[in-house]
């Protein structure tokens, strides 16, 4: 963790009068007894001495002078008058003259009688260390990470030194705190114990802000160190890691509240295509991208149609997006990652919340169980269908697929001991679609029978130990089934995938040096499939299919079935070491991976031929750099380059439909950036990418290929731009970003071929999103959004067949044509109501309020001779109320 | 080319009312009908047989039509294309049969009308059979069959269109090819009962139900049927019932007969013009199976308008009809009218009908 303290350098020089010794400087004054002559008998004793105030400019200019002055004392011993004989300025004089004027004797006689006398008197203004007291040389403030209030009671403690609690303005100070490096952990009821280093330089006090999260904001698993920020900006190991807070994510207009939904607004990440809820970053493939539940993989982050995401929003703490050049703690994937961070439950009473609108319902409930237990269950269920057909007697099927989906979670979270916690999980999501298009011609008859689901239940144990080091472990398993049934023109499509899932995390993260911390792990993952499929091999459509949307399929088709069981273990190592001053990190990494790939069938079965199963091994070493550069407590530079490994996905390895012997694809990422921190909440992120993508599975080009390669593992990718972030985080009233990606991203299909753009290319891509709270619980939010179309083949001609009664398109070059430009404004608007028992909110969430018409798709008339778009939504308010307590 | 004309789709208005996101999107509906003859065009192909067996000789027709009736002596240019199709591309032929020569061509003539003989080696080019192995390469991927196991043989037509581009259409002929993967036991099985497809009849075409009179033939043997301008007229398209049991003596060799048990029927086998049972071998199941053929009409006018392009009768359908209905145009004269049957297993059957509004 680099930590940039403001360091005030205060001097503290301990300056002080010595209090004047009226006695010791009293001079050998002769008594004069004014009025009469007599014999002086006694002279008068000072019993009464008031200390002069050290003139502050004489102080400060470091001036010692001495003020010689006669006094005039009465026969009572009072000071009667004082008068200046030897001056020293006249500062000096005057707070001389003003102190002795107060000095009281025992009076002086004369004759044996108390008698008035004059004395002359030496007053000195002597500069003297005073004795040196404790010097605060570190202090600071501790506030909350996102609220930015200040924390009080929070417990600072320094190793060897002691403690310090923070009061009500979050601030906390330690005295003479010894030079040199110093061990500094911080904890307070509600937060989670972290530790961090800081190093106290000579003559130097080291001021520093820590914005730690609250414990039920705390990332699962994160480093305690990311938790710590120190005024500079948060460094992170994933460097292009864009994270969003649940509470900000639901705010975003066109979400309609769900907090995952905002991922499709970051940079990197292209629009997804017209209702499909897909996420393509930085030019890779949808299914390229890994997404992670608290360790726990999931295969889909939205429902069907990218209506909703699948993951409750309410148990989310945050959301991470990482595009690329991610550290060796993950992968398998070539693309992106995204986790996302379940929250800390709360232990202190029953909570919850239900919310509709027109497409679901959903409801949570959040409750402790004893004192040291908690668990939270939330569900959700689409009725969208049910509201249409409550609307119109049609059957809105004809027109349009309609989802319906449900999905249910659960978290219980035990504490162990301090720092030590065991947390479990548990998702289930469902996605059908049934839906038949009738018509009188029998080719014309669609009908469609989806299901996509997934189960999944994890453990994970955290421990943080005293020293900081730290320690999780997650086992997890679950199932997927997706099944898709369905026929267009006489041509069958099934496909069905059941899926056991299962995976073990483990990771210990601690300290090899004071500047250089270590994680080592194992990351295991598995999953063994039975699939079955019948249908064209161009259907279910794959990347750099050319072909046209609504587009009757070819018949030709075939069927297999068929089992895989795919493997993978990857032990990985990570060092953060942190050179001058912590302001260089370089955090290599390495993860080997050793991929096992095994099936039922090798060839297509032929008669009674027994399957003759296949199983082959790759290890693929995948060394991962990162490197982060501290230039200016506000402005830092980073780099990354890594390498990736992907297995083929049990589909591809059909004998029939696929290829059994495709082994891992591979790519190379390759970033650099710059993060300048405007302020404390307002930063600026600006990255430069490039991937290369090889071994991309493929169709076969081939009028006759092999047995069994249907798919050939030729394929290339590469993918470069560049993405820029504006961001002020969600702090007082108003959040929002500025997003915008320049990208190209092309493939080569086969070898003697050209690359062409991706299918999923967006050339740019930009979002303006924010949200203002306008006080008395009003909320306005607006994004605005725009994208380049998506590529497509254009048809430049047609030709009939005549067995099928149809035109069948000729295509011109691939990819060769854009899809318009998408260009939309989203507005929400808000009201809360906050009583004592709980909460409420109403919103109106429109989209498109310009009401302009996006083209999203490219279709032709039944020659193809003439073109038309499919556009999205005209304006749509969406209405939704939510309450909780 | 980019149509500005098209409707907004009533579902873009369902998801306006009712809140749906996303999957709602709002799709052209273009106004062009397939069933309106507005110029020149080839409607339907027939190879005779509907199957033959490779080097079989076959027969090839075409319907070619304007909207002033049907052309019965276009200088076709026929081919037959023997590109196999590569299994990325999506359409029914290879898209090296949509050039306009090369090696892949073989010439069977020009005419409305043409004979050839099926390739040799239509069944392993265009088949379950291997193809041929290059050297130092696994074999190659036999060709998949459509969704009734039917294997097809491309067939090139170029009609020409006076000064504008010539029409492209392709046809497929049925090849007799017999079915991959399947067991000894299944082989013979499949052997004994499996038969070439037959051509569908276009029994009739009827006017207002079984009872009404046929649909004037346009051969200019009978006065064509009288009909008001703007009137509609419902039209049901027949075709021959097919047994759906096995009897010997019927006139058709069905799959369940063989030249030994039933003489009459298969020493020359004939199938049944209407929806044929056929076997079918479902690469899935790995099974044999029984299943009927589904039967599609395609209505086309020169004037007037079909309510439907096309009607039909799925396999699970054992009706011998379809129905249409055809709105006649509201400025008396002939109108021709075409009516193309076809089989899901290839085979094709078509009338032209005359009618005069009046």
């Amino acid at each position: 963790m680099q930590k940039l303290g403001l360091v005030v350098a205060l001097v503290t020089l301990g300056v002080c009068a010595r209090a004047p010794s009226a006695f010791a400087q009293t001079t050998g004054a002769s008594g004069e007894t004014p009025g009469r002559q007599g014999k002086l008998t006694k002279l008068p004793k000072l019993v009464e001495f008031v200390d002069a105030p050290y003139p502050e400019s004489e102080k400060a200019a470091g001036k010692m002078a001495s003020v010689v002055l006669q006094i005039a004392i009465t026969d009572k011993g009072t000071v009667e008058d004082v008068a200046v004989i030897t001056s020293a300025g006249l500062a000096f004089d005057q707070a001389a003259e003003a102190a002795v004027a107060k000095f009281r004797f025992e009076p002086a006689e004369v004759d044996g009688k108390p008698a008035p006398v004059k004395i002359t008197y030496r007053y000195d203004f002597v500069l003297k260390e005073e004795p040196k007291q404790p010097v605060v040389n570190y202090d600071g403030v501790v506030m909350n990470r996102f609220t930015k209030k200040p924390i009080e009671g929070a417990k600072i403690t320094v190793e060897g030194v002691g403690e310090a609690v923070t009061d009500a303005d979050g601030h906390f100070e330690f005295k003479e705190v010894p030079l040199g490096p110093i061990k500094v952990q911080i904890d307070a009821p509600g937060l989670t114990v972290v530790s961090t280093d800081e190093k106290l330089e000579p003559l130097q006090k080291l001021s520093v802000k820590y914005s730690l999260e609250p414990k039920e904001e705390a990332a699962a698993g994160e480093e305690s160190d990311l938790e710590v920020v120190v005024v500079a900006p948060r460094i992170k190991k994933e460097i292009t890691t864009t994270e969003i807070k649940a509470e900000e994510g639901r705010r975003i207009p066109g979400t309609g509240g769900d907090t995952l939904k905002v991922v499709q607004n970051l940079p990197g990440v292209a629009r997804a295509s017209f209702g499909s809820g897909q996420l393509v970053v930085w030019g890779a493939a949808p299914n390229d991208t890994r997404i992670y539940v608290d360790n726990v993989r999931i295969p889909l982050l939205y429902h069907g149609g990218g209506l909703r995401s699948t993951v409750n929003s309410d148990l989310v703490r945050a959301i991470n997006l990482t595009p690329g050049g991610y550290g060796a703690e993950y992968g398998r994937g070539l693309g992106g990652l995204v986790t996302i961070d379940t929250r800390s439950l709360r232990n202190d009473r029953v909570h919850g919340y239900v919310a509709a609108d027109a497409i679901d319902a959903a409801a949570m409930v959040e409750a402790p169980l004893g004192a040291h237990t908690r668990f939270a269950i939330a569900a959700r269920k689409s009725y969208l269908a049910q509201t249409i057909n409550a609307f119109t007697k049609k059957d809105v099927n004809d027109f349009v697929p309609i989802p319906n989906y449900y999905d249910a979670q659960f978290k219980i979270s035990q504490d162990l001991r301090q720092n030590e916690s065991v947390d479990a999980i548990g998702i289930i999501s469902r996605d059908t679609l049934t839906r038949t298009v009738s018509n009188p011609d029998p080719a014309q008859v669609k009908t469609q029978d989806t299901l996509s689901g997934f189960n999944r239940f994890g453990v994970t144990y955290k421990r943080q130990f005293e020293d900081g080091t730290n320690l999780t472990f997650t086992p997890w398993g679950g199932t997927d089934h997706s099944r898709t049934l369905s026929s267009f023109g006489g041509t069958p499509t099934v496909l069905d995938v059941k899926s056991a899932e299962f995976g073990v995390r483990a990771q210990w993260r601690g300290r090899l040096a004071e500047k250089v911390s270590i994680v080592v792990g194992l990351d295991a993952e598995g999953s063994h499939s039975s699939l079955s499929r019948r249908g064209a091999v161009t259907l279910p459509p794959r990347e750099g299919d050319i072909n046209v949307f609504g587009q009757q399929p070819g018949d030709q088709v075939n069927a297999d079935d068929w089992t895989t069981t795919i493997g993978s273990l990857a032990p990985y190592v990570q060092i953060d070491a942190g050179l001058f001053d912590g302001k260089l990190h370089v955090i290599p990494g390495f993860r080997i991976e050793p991929f096992v790939v095994s099936g039922s069938r090798q060839t297509p079965v032929v008669g009674d031929t027994p399957s003759i199963g296949f199983a082959h091994e790759a290890t693929v070493p995948q060394p991962r750099l990162n490197v982060i550069y501290q230039l200016l407590p506000k402005l830092s530079f980073k780099g990354a380059i890594g390498m990736y490994a992907q297995a083929p996905v049990g589909d591809d390895l059909s004998a029939v439909f696929g290829n059994p012997s495709l082994g891992t694809s591979h790519a190379t990422h390759v970033l650099g950036g710059v993060n300048f921190k405007l302020r404390d909440d307002i930063s600026l992120e600006q990255v430069l990418f490039y991937s290369h993508s090889t071994d991309l599975a493929v169709r076969s080009d081939s009028t006759t290929p092999s047995l069994a390669q249907a798919l050939v593992q030729e394929g290339q990718g590469r993918a470069y731009g560049t993405q820029f972030l504006l961001r002020k985080e969600l702090s007082a009233r108003f959040f929002g970003w500025i997003s915008y990606t320049l990208m190209r991203s092309e493939r080569l299909d086969h070898p003697n071929g050209q690359y062409r753009p991706f299918d999923y290319d967006q050339t740019h891509v930009a979002a303006i999103v924010g949200s203002y709270d306008l006080g008395k619980g009003f909320e306005l939010g607006a994004r605005f959004r725009y994208s380049t179309g998506y590529p497509r083949t254009p048809v430049v001609g047609a030709f009939y067949s005549t067995r099928r009664d149809l035109y069948e398109p000729v295509f011109g070059a691939h990819n060769s044509i854009r899809i318009p430009a998408f260009a939309q404004v989203d507005a929400r608007f808000a009201k809360r109501f906050t009583w004592s028992w709980g909460k409420a909110e109403a919103f109106v969430d429109v989209q498109n309020v310009t009401d302009r018409s996006n083209p999203e798709e490219v279709v032709y008339n039944y020659t193809y001779q003439k073109r038309g778009y499919i556009s999205g939504l005209p304006i749509l308010p969406v209405l939704g109320a939510r309450f909780e307590w | 080319m980019v149509n500005q004309g098209f409707r907004v789709h009533p579902g873009c208005w369902l998801g306006l009312l009712l809140g749906a996101v996303g999957t709602l999107g709002c799709e052209p509906t273009f106004a062009d009908r397939s069933s309106e003859i507005l110029d020149r065009r080839v409607l339907a192909v027939r190879v005779t047989p509907a199957q033959a067996r490779p080097d079989q000789d076959v027969k090839l027709s075409a319907l070619v039509v304007e909207p002033s009736g049907s052309l019965r002596d276009v200088p076709l240019r026929w081919s037959f294309c023997n590109a196999a199709k590569p299994v990325a591309e999506t359409n029914d032929v290879s898209a090296a049969c949509l050039e306009l020569s090369g090696d892949q061509f073989q010439d069977l003539g020009r005419g409305i009308s043409a004979a050839g003989k099926l390739p040799k080696d239509a069944c392993r080019q265009f088949g379950p059979d291997v193809p041929q192995r290059m050297a130092g390469q696994a074999p190659g991927r036999p060709t998949d069959p459509d969704g009734t196991g039917g294997f097809y043989q491309p067939v090139r037509v170029i009609a020409p269109n006076g000064s504008s581009p010539p029409i492209l259409a392709l046809a497929q002929a049925g090849i007799l090819c017999g079915q991959p993967s399947l067991t000894g036991e299944q082989l013979n099985d499949y052997q004994k009962r499996a038969r070439s497809n037959e051509h569908p009849l276009l029994a009739n075409v009827l006017v207002d139900g079984d009872d009404a009179s046929p649909l004037t033939l346009d051969d200019g043997t009978t006065d064509p049927l009288p009909v008001s301008a703007g009137k509609r007229l419902n039209l049901r398209a027949t075709w021959p019932s097919c047994p759906s049991e096995s009897q010997c003596g019927d006139g058709i060799c069905s799959s369940d007969e063989s030249a030994t048990d039933c003489a009459d029927d298969c020493t020359q086998p004939k199938g049944c013009a209407g929806a044929e049972t056929y076997v079918y071998y479902d690469p899935l199941t790995r099974k044999l199976t029984d299943r009927r053929e589904a039967m599609r009409v395609a209505w086309f006018a020169g004037s007037g308008s079909f309510e439907d392009d096309h009607t039909g009768r799925r396999e699970d359908e054992a009706e011998t009809f379809s129905d249409g209905s055809w709105t006649a145009p509201k400025t008396p004269g002939l109108a021709h009218l075409w009516v193309v049957l076809r089989d899901s297993r290839g085979g094709v059957d078509w009338q032209s009908y005359v009618v005069d509004v009046k």
